[in-house]
């Protein structure tokens, strides 16, 4: 029967080789390492143990238990092989893995680390076995003195000066060289101005730790808190108050020696407190400080991807953003992404999967194309400030590109199909702005009213105006010189024609008759000329009766006139052989003519 | 007429002198603008304003970068100073109208018949300059009608150059009287935009003066008087109040 349940057994448990060692040791102090297997095994290989001084072992002891838990038996077994060490000099020593070998398998155990600190002075035991007694002996019975030296707590930030937005670490921690039984919570600081995240401890485990030189038995994490600063500036951590109970031995009776079996403890209650720490926060430069910063410090990478980039109308397409980092991750902003106007974009699905100020955050996109065509989604930029560096840092995305085909006809009845396409819809408004600033042909002007009510717009009027009324006073004095031309003219045709006569008269008595007529003609041409204000060369014998027509001459005097002409034309080619009688009368004729003209004109 | 020549030639040589240094401010400032710097366009068409210079579209493009960076009330008093350039300007009215949707006062301003308001946006269409230079070439004009009808030899002729010269200088009256009604809206700039984000309007040109009611920035409101630091101002509904002159910035 047993070797029934011992056989099952054997597939059902793991196999586990663990070793124990205090973590620090002073020179000369005897301790125990120990190798913990959970199963028979054989052929332990320790290895030298450099450093340190073999004084006992290996020796073995074993364990077993059985359980019957409703009604199924278990049965567990433990082999420890311990040896006892002294230290020889101080120094920081490795104790590379042991080897075990189960069922022809072979196992290691891990590496062990001894850091071997100076002696205090005061022989130390081991912290369980059989020494503790013989300790607790030295100690001055009835003590209850306890010097801060021996139990004090102690805040241990990370790091002291940090950019808001990333993390510290702090770590309350108890030292004690006394007997501690019990722990109080009595204050709490407020982390003012941090954001807090409790780090789940369970049991408080006390280990051996040293401090300042000096080795401390129980030191255990009391409670580790991950801090956000929300603020820049120099940010205090209040001091913890804790109240501890260290269990003393009472002043019994001298010497009886059942004290050391059977003494009588009592609870000493000690106020611990934590020194107030200082944290410095710096904030973010502000050089450099991309447009839309997320306000995630630490590092980051991001990761796009898209289901499909070939889908029909209306279905579905995930987009997918994966930002893995290290830092304040939960504060993670959601990225921006533009999608295409006509697709329908639903509230991303965010998971998160964080562990302390690592992880990655998912953001996942159900987008939803409503019409045909070709899209782009554009690439996103999600910017975070590394705090090594000193600077922002812009991730950037994938750009996509989503071809979408005509919906699916075969999930909508044909009428339905044709009535989307006749379907109606409004422009639909994206946003609203202002129109946009004027450019190209520059308008500018002096300032202000530059011409009208000015002297120089009145001027533009009296100076036209002036010049109107000078130019008609002119014209008008002109119209009546001209006259008074025609006038003096006329008065001085016929003495004209008088000087013209006698130049003919003399030309007569001297018997020159071509000069004679020559004379007559200018004459009487000449008067004409005069007398009605036409120049000479217009005149001539077809029109001369006309004008003189016009200007109301007698017919008969025309004649005459023309007469005297003709004859003066025709003498002077043809002279006649009674030339003094000829002239004489012409002579007559042609003083008589002008003589009758002017009167009459 | 030689002298008004002269005295043209002269403005204009000033203008173009003054245009090529301002023309490459203006492009200057459109490229800030449009590389998103804004305030360095401001800047920019600061500098050239400051050099006594104007146009409706230097108002209406302060008023966009003002707007741009969040500066409601200037970029109103802007839009107001480019639409009291250039009243027609349909891009300012429309700009003008988002900016003042983000005003806090809402005062119903009656609308006006529709023939004043014809008549208005006629008078309004031509700056009181252009109004002048029409007026002076009507005059022109009719002088040569007088000097036709003066020459005329035929009855009929004279009747056509007398009515025609009539009717040009009735016109160029009526453009006088029109450069004259433009000359008083821009030179009285009677109105002026509330600059302070809020303002208690009192009831006396004194700090201890009853408070009557309560304006905001980027109102537009009508100075109807003024007394040491404090300008007596009416509402578009019609209430009356005094604030200090700190408070208001004239169009």
């Amino acid at each position: 029967m047993l070797c029934v349940i011992g056989g099952t057994k054997v597939f059902a448990q793991k196999t586990t080789f663990d070793v124990s060692a205090p973590s620090v040791v002073e020179v000369g102090e005897q301790f125990r390492l120990s190798y913990t297997l959970n199963k028979q095994g054989e052929n332990l290989q320790v290895p030298t143990l450099k450093g340190f001084d073999l004084l006992a072992g290996p020796s073995l002891s074993t364990s077993m238990s059985f359980s019957n838990i409703n009604g199924k038996m278990e049965q567990s077994s433990q082999f420890t092989y311990t040896y006892v060490l002294e230290a020889r000099e101080e120094g920081e020593y490795t104790i590379e893995p042991a080897t075990v070998t189960v069922d022809g398998k072979e196992y290691k155990s891990e590496a062990v680390k001894i850091k071997v600190i100076k002696g205090s002075g005061e022989s130390r035991g081991n912290n369980s076995g059989n020494r503790n007694n013989s300790q607790q002996r030295e100690e001055p019975r009835g003590s209850t003195s306890i010097k801060k030296d021996d139990l004090f707590l102690k805040l241990e930030v990370s790091r002291k000066s940090l950019y808001v937005g990333e993390s510290l670490v702090a770590t309350l921690k108890v030292y004690s060289r006394v007997n501690l039984a019990d722990i109080q919570w009595k204050k709490v600081p407020a982390f003012d101005g941090f954001l807090t995240e409790e780090k789940k401890i369970g049991q408080i485990r006390l280990n051996r730790e040293e401090y300042n030189g000096k080795i401390y038995d129980q030191v255990g994490v009391l409670q580790e808190n991950i801090l956000f600063p929300q603020h820049a500036g120099t940010l205090k951590i209040d001091p913890y108050e804790i109240v501890c109970l260290v269990r003393q031995r009472t002043t019994g009776r001298a010497g009886s020696i059942f004290d050391d079996f059977f003494g009588e403890y009592r609870d000493v209650r000690v106020l611990c407190e934590s020194d107030p720490v200082n944290i410095t926060v710096k904030s973010l430069p502000e050089t450099g400080k991309p447009l839309g910063f997320s306000g995630m410090v630490g590092t980051l990478s991001m990761a796009t991807s898209v289901s499909t980039d070939t889908l029909r109308a209306n279905d579905a397409l995930t987009y997918k953003v994966v930002l893995r980092g290290n830092g304040n991750m939960k504060l993670l902003n959601a990225p921006k992404i533009n999608f295409p106007h006509d697709f329908d974009v639903y509230d991303p699905k965010v998971t998160k999967d964080i562990n302390g100020t690592s992880g990655t955050v998912t953001y996942e996109y159900i987008v939803i194309p409503r019409y045909a065509g070709e899209y782009k989604i554009p690439a996103i930029q999600y910017s975070y400030f590394d705090p090594k560096s000193n600077t922002y840092k812009m991730l950037k995305g994938d750009e996509y590109t989503i071809r979408v085909a005509k919906g699916n006809e075969a999930s909508s009845s044909a009428g339905e199909a044709a009535l989307q396409s006749f379907k109606k819809e409004d422009v639909r408004v994206l946003g609203q702005d202002i129109r946009f600033i004027k450019s190209g042909k520059s308008d500018l002007s002096p300032k202000g009213i530059q011409y009208f009510a000015t002297m120089s717009y009145w001027l533009s009027f009296i100076i036209p105006f002036v010049l109107f009324v000078i130019g008609m006073i002119l014209n008008r004095r002109r119209i009546k010189a001209n006259a008074d031309l025609v006038r003096v003219k006329s008065k001085t045709a016929n003495k004209m024609a008088q000087k013209r006569l006698k130049a003919a008269a003399v030309a007569m008595k001297a018997s020159n008759s071509e000069l004679f007529y020559q004379e007559v003609l200018n004459a009487m041409w000449g008067y004409v000329s005069y007398k009605l204000n036409v120049s000479a060369s217009e005149l001539n014998r077809d029109n001369i009766s006309d004008i003189l027509t016009r200007r109301g001459t007698d017919a008969a005097l025309i004649q005459g006139f023309i007469d005297v002409l003709d004859h003066c034309e025709y003498a002077r080619y043809a002279p006649g052989a009674n030339q003094s009688e000829e002239m004489d009368k012409v002579y007559k004729d042609s003083i008589s003519i002008i003589t009758k003209l002017d009167k009459a004109i | 007429m030689k002298k008004v020549y002269i005295i043209l030639v002269l403005l204009l040589s000033g203008i173009v002198a003054f245009a090529t240094d301002d023309k490459a401010l203006e492009d200057e400032a459109t490229k800030m603008y449009q590389e998103g710097n804004y305030q360095k366009a401001i800047d920019l068409y600061n500098e050239i304003l400051a050099d006594d210079m104007e146009s409706a579209s230097i108002y209406y493009n302060l008023g966009n970068c003002y707007y741009k960076i969040g500066e409601i009330s200037r970029s109103i008093l802007n839009y107001e100073r480019a639409l009291l350039l250039k009243p027609g300007d349909k891009d300012a009215k429309y700009n003008l109208k988002l900016a003042q949707q983000a005003t806090v006062d809402n005062i119903k301003v009656l609308p006006e018949l529709f023939l004043v308001r014809w008549y208005n946006a006629f008078v309004t269409a031509l700056t009181a300059d252009q109004w002048a230079y029409v007026s002076v070439a009507l005059f022109i004009a009719f002088l040569v009608m007088a000097a036709l009808f003066f020459h005329a030899t035929t009855i009929s002729l004279k009747k056509s150059w007398f009515t025609l010269g009539i009717i040009l200088l009735l016109v160029s009256i009526m453009t006088i009287f029109f450069a004259t009604k433009q000359y008083h809206r821009v030179t009285n700039r009677d109105s002026g935009i509330i600059m302070t984000p809020s303002v208690v309007v009192r009831g006396a040109p004194d700090n201890s003066g009853t408070e009557l009611f309560m304006v905001h920035e980027g109102l537009k409101v009508q100075v109807i008087g003024s007394l040491g630091d404090w300008y007596n101002v009416r509402l578009a509904d019609g209430n009356e109040g005094w604030i200090a002159k700190t408070d208001l910035e004239k169009i």
